[in-house]
């Protein structure tokens, strides 16, 4: 009873730092729920859309002459599998909606019976498609963002019959290959456009880009313990059937595509979060250990009237994780709102409406988490209660807890305020360690994401990433040669100085029997090394760090290569960041991919060592105009697309606002405790002719002086785990040695922000100094 | 004839108390002479602190003037009263009251420092001797929670004459002294004082008041009695301490 009426009575007097902890728990528990939640809704609707579509579990895509009845036979009568389904389909090359293209791999398929369409606010499905008419298609949401494009307008595809030009009709539910960050894509055409397309693509030559195709779906059979990757490889071990497609996927590795950018930019968020909950319970400390210095007369009191520690501790403890209680639950409550508006927020990207889920376990266990460890600190940091005697404490022995340090840094005449302001904060130096901490981790993550930003946008950051980053591109009509190369570079130097030309192509091949992504490069010593060497000689390749992982190699090792039934052994001579597949890729010589029988036309791009709009748009046109008959030339899109960009951005905005928010709620709880441990030397310094202004411009300095501290270690510590991290948040897409784009704006735009907001707050904190009478020093 | 340093008019001072209205002071008119040693005495609660407060401008008074170099202080703005305090006036209060992270010198030093018209040189000169004066200039360099009462006294007498302040108040300053310290931090008002700084102290202390030429009676928020002195001199302190006594003993103390 008696804790309960002190509990009361504390939580009255102190309703700033109450509700403080209650706004920082609100904060917490309202983006844990909203975080966990949209991303779960996410992997939920994709699983949801895979099973509405009964999807294979392995689909391997082909030139129709490469899957014979004889291949599908083999894969059919293996004991693993169920079934096979095989869907004849036309092969495409290119798509233009708008201002925008799309080259990767496409095929038209006749739209199925039970092809099943989105609701047009994309937020579940409405049921199955209607038939098309002959000009109608259906795509997939992702290769609308992909082209900027929306249902309505027109889109011309390249085929073997020319180019042909359709209306989207609706946008259809593709769970395998509709997220924009699968590069294969299908579109569903009317059963009239196919006949007429399939007729003109059956004179195509075998092997071309725009010719027939086939898509073989296989189904596990149900007794099959293998995963669909080790299916994959052990039916190709046994029938080649990935080493005849052009490319192959499983279930598992199209959900893990779709779900990348949910799971990436969500886990960016979390970790994010996870600091500002070791950021609450700093606070948490902070503010127990000046309560218990300013009370230090009470708690004797208290003590001296019979409260032994455990009762004073048990005071503390009920008051924080009260607070912080009804902070998670009002946390929780505003949260639901939130996920309503954004469960559905990648179906951009992932192409398949969420299903609104919420992982209560996985929240409640967060939460708990966060209320453990608080109560766990509190339990620790309110040991000082036990040293306070009675006596002393009432004899005023306020020298033991109130200053930690001699440290003397001068107090200047001229700089009056700022010395002062500099006193105080080394005086106390211990009063601010937390504070540092606070203001360290947020610079630490505001930096951090801002270099994701920077990289994401610089050339030469990607280029040092493995990234090819071209100003113009070229696609040949047919094979070129060493001289046609030579005179296209030629034709480009008349306009800008080229300081990279990459010829180069991606195409699967089996990489000891399982089916993976070569990047075939003419020079591949062009790309950055991480390990070793680039492969100088026909039977040397080199992989990404990943493979290396992955497959427990070294360099030095050799590996088989396979396509088409074509085998030979490579020597891998070192180590490449590659970002194609997921970093699941290796770097080939064209020379050396030949003795696979590989012959494909390499791609032409080009780097500019300037880049100019107008001069690249003039590059495109004279190229397309002088070699029209053998390329095709373009101007390379932005480095990275719409969707991708505005993440980010989102992404930088978010954790930004947030640490504002953190720096606002941090700097009232701090400066409200020390004003309140200062309210004395406040009164002193007014009875001695300091002015009001004068004593809220050195609080503020005080704290723009603890943040620029805090900032500095923010900064260091940014400099050598930021790329760490950024390894460990990124390597899903590849991407093992993240390289820090660290620029002047890296550094100094959060820490201006933080700073700023250090010193703006705690100067309106400091408001609270007029409220200091001098009367106040009078003892009656 | 004495020279009026400090004015003050029908000044009163109430404060808001259960709905209704406590009057502290009540219409007080009181002067200051230039050079004098001034001493209000009162029983507990009757209002010299207050009176000492409003007068000095550390508090404002509810009504009436406080006249001090042809302005009403209790008019002025709070820019004003601040510069008042580091140029004009100086305080002592009961329990020192020094900030506490800063050296004896330090803060004795940074009241200098608020002074623009000094150089920074001459503010340290100064506070270095009147350390010395104060006897504690052995101690200078520690800070206030290290040293006794009674030199954390004598450092806020030094940092309250810094500014050369042409009044000195003091309330009971030493009232959280033991017997040895009072006489120290007396005699060292004393010593001001003979040299012509104007002080106006609060005490319920005989042996501090002795120490006054001039003795004002407080009673309920009136100045109810005052009686003049000839200045103190050690050798007459027990014919001083019986006049005052009789005086005390008539106001019903």
């Amino acid at each position: 009873m008696e804790i309960l009426t002190l509990l009361k009575a504390n939580i009255r007097r102190k309703k700033g730092s109450f509700v403080s902890v209650i706004l920082l728990t609100l904060i917490i528990a309202m983006s844990v729920t909203t975080i966990l939640s949209i991303r779960e809704s996410a992997l939920n609707g994709v699983d949801r859309a895979h099973e509405l579509c009964d999807t294979p579990d392995i689909v391997a895509t082909y030139s129709a002459h490469r899957l014979t009845d004889e291949l599908v036979e083999k894969v059919q009568s293996d004991s693993k599998v169920k079934s096979v389904n095989v869907i004849d389909s036309i092969l495409s090359e290119k798509a233009i909606m708008g201002d925008s293209e799309y080259g990767n791999t496409m095929t038209l398929t006749k739209a199925g019976e039970n092809t099943k369409l989105l609701k047009e606010t994309l937020n579940g499905v409405e049921g199955n498609a209607p038939k098309l008419q002959r000009g109608e298609i259906y795509v997939s949401q992702g290769f609308l963002t992909d082209l900027n494009g929306k249902v309505g307008q027109k889109v011309t595809l390249k085929t073997i019959d020319g180019d042909h030009e359709f209306i989207v009709k609706g946008i259809c539910l593709s769970p395998m290959f509709g997220s924009s960050m699968i590069g294969w894509k299908n579109i569903c055409i009317s059963d009239d456009d196919y006949s007429e397309l399939a007729a003109a693509a059956s004179d195509a030559e075998t092997e071309s880009r725009t010719g027939l195709g086939k898509i073989l779906e296989v189904y596990k059979s149900d007794d099959c313990t293998l995963t669909n990757a080790q299916l994959r490889r052990q039916l190709n071990l046994d029938t080649g059937f990935t080493d005849m497609a052009y490319g192959s996927m499983t279930r598992e590795m199209s959900i893990n595509y779709t779900t990348l950018f949910p799971v990436i930019v969500c886990s960016v968020l979390l970790v994010f979060i996870m600091l500002l909950l070791a950021i609450v319970i700093i606070v948490t400390v902070h503010s127990i250990s000046v309560e218990i210095e300013t009370n230090y007369v009470t708690f004797g009191v208290l003590k001296a009237q019979g409260f032994d520690k455990n009762k004073i501790r048990t005071l503390f403890l009920g008051q924080y994780l009260l607070a912080e209680v009804i902070g998670a639950v009002i946390g929780i409550a505003l949260s639901i709102p939130l996920i309503g508006v954004g469960s559905n927020i990648f179906v951009k990207v992932t192409a398949v409406p969420a299903v609104m889920s919420v992982p209560t376990v996985m929240i409640a266990i967060i939460l708990a988490g966060l209320i453990a460890l608080s109560a766990v600190s509190i339990f620790l940091v309110t040991i000082k209660v036990n040293k306070i005697s009675p006596v002393r404490a009432i004899s005023g022995a306020k020298n033991e807890i109130y200053f930690d340090s001699r440290l003397n840094a001068p107090i200047s005449k001229k700089l009056l305020s700022p010395s002062l302001a500099l006193r105080q904060f080394t005086s106390a130096k211990r009063r601010y360690v937390g504070t540092l901490v606070i203001v360290a981790v947020l610079v630490f993550f505001m930096m951090t994401v801002t270099i994701l930003a920077n990289t994401i946008t610089s050339k030469s950051a990607l280029e040092s990433m493995g990234a090819l980053v071209s100003e113009i591109n070229v696609t040949p009509k047919d094979k070129l040669s060493d001289s046609d190369h030579e005179k296209i570079e030629k034709e480009i130097e008349r306009f800008a100085e080229i300081e990279k030309a990459y010829y180069t192509t991606n195409s699967y091949f089996s990489f000891n029997g399982e089916e993976m992504l070569g990047s075939v490069y003419k020079d591949p010593s062009l790309l950055p090394v991480l390990k070793g060497r680039a492969p100088e000689y026909d039977n040397e390749i080199v992989i990404s760090t990943i493979l290396l992982e992955e497959f427990d190699l070294k360099v030095g090792d050799e590996v088989t290569i396979g396509r088409r039934g074509k085998k030979e052994t490579y020597l891998i001579t070192g180590a490449v960041q590659l970002l194609n597949d997921v970093g699941r890729c290796f770097l080939i010589s064209a020379e050396a991919a030949e003795r696979v029988g590989f012959d494909a036309p390499l791609f032409g791009s080009y780097s500019l060592k300037d880049n100019n709009e107008e001069i690249n748009q003039k590059i495109v046109d004279a190229l397309n105009e002088k070699f029209g008959d053998i390329i095709e030339a373009e101007v390379s899109d932005e480095l990275i697309d719409d969707t991708t960009g505005t993440a980010i951005n989102a992404m930088q905005l978010i954790i930004y606002v947030f640490s504002i928010l953190f720096s606002l709620i941090v700097v009232h709880m701090v400066c409200s405790k020390a004003f309140i441990q200062e309210r004395t030397d406040i009164g002193i310094y007014k009875a001695t002719g300091f002015k009001t202004s004068g004593l809220r411009r050195q609080f503020a300095f005080r704290f723009l002086i603890v943040s620029i501290i805090g900032s500095a270690m923010g900064g260091l510590l940014s400099c050598f785990l930021s790329g760490k991290m950024l390894n460990i948040l990124l390597k899903s897409i590849g991407i093992t040695s993240f390289n820090t784009n660290i620029v002047f704006s890296t550094f100094a735009i959060p820490i201006t922000i933080i700073c700023l907001s250090f010193l703006i707050f705690s100067y309106i904190v400091s408001g609270k100094i007029k409220t200091v009478k001098i009367r106040e020093l009078v003892t009656e | 004839m004495k020279q009026i340093i400090l004015s003050a008019k029908g000044l009163c001072k109430s404060f808001a108390h259960n709905g209704g209205q406590v009057h502290i002071l009540s219409h007080v008119d009181f002067d200051l002479y230039e050079g004098d040693f001034t001493v209000i005495m009162g029983a507990s609660g009757s209002g010299k602190s207050t009176l000492l407060y409003a007068l000095s401008g550390m508090d404002r008074a509810t009504a009436g003037e406080v006249i001090y170099n042809g302005k009403d202080i209790v008019k002025m703005k709070e820019n004003e009263l601040a510069r008042l305090r580091y140029t004009d006036f100086g305080f002592i209060f009961q329990q020192m009251h020094l900030v506490s992270n800063l050296t004896l010198f330090e803060n004795v030093a940074v009241s200098g420092y608020l002074n623009k018209s000094k150089p920074a040189a001459e503010v340290r000169k100064r506070a270095d001797k009147l350390l010395e004066q104060m006897s504690v200039s052995h101690i200078k360099d520690h800070l206030p929670t290290q040293v006794s009462g009674g030199e954390q006294q004598r450092c806020a007498v030094a940092r309250a004459v810094i500014n050369s302040p042409k009044v000195l108040f003091a309330d009971e300053p030493t009232g959280a002294l033991n017997r040895k310290n009072t006489t120290d931090v007396l005699d060292l008002l004393t010593e001001l004082n003979s040299d012509g700084q104007s002080v106006l102290m609060v005490t319920h202390d005989m042996r501090a008041a002795l120490r006054a030429n001039r003795i004002l009676y407080i009673g309920d928020g009136k100045i109810i009695g005052e009686l003049s002195l000839p200045p103190y001199s050690p050798n007459e302190e027990k014919s001083r301490e019986t006049q005052v006594n009789a005086w005390l003993t008539s106001l019903e103390w």
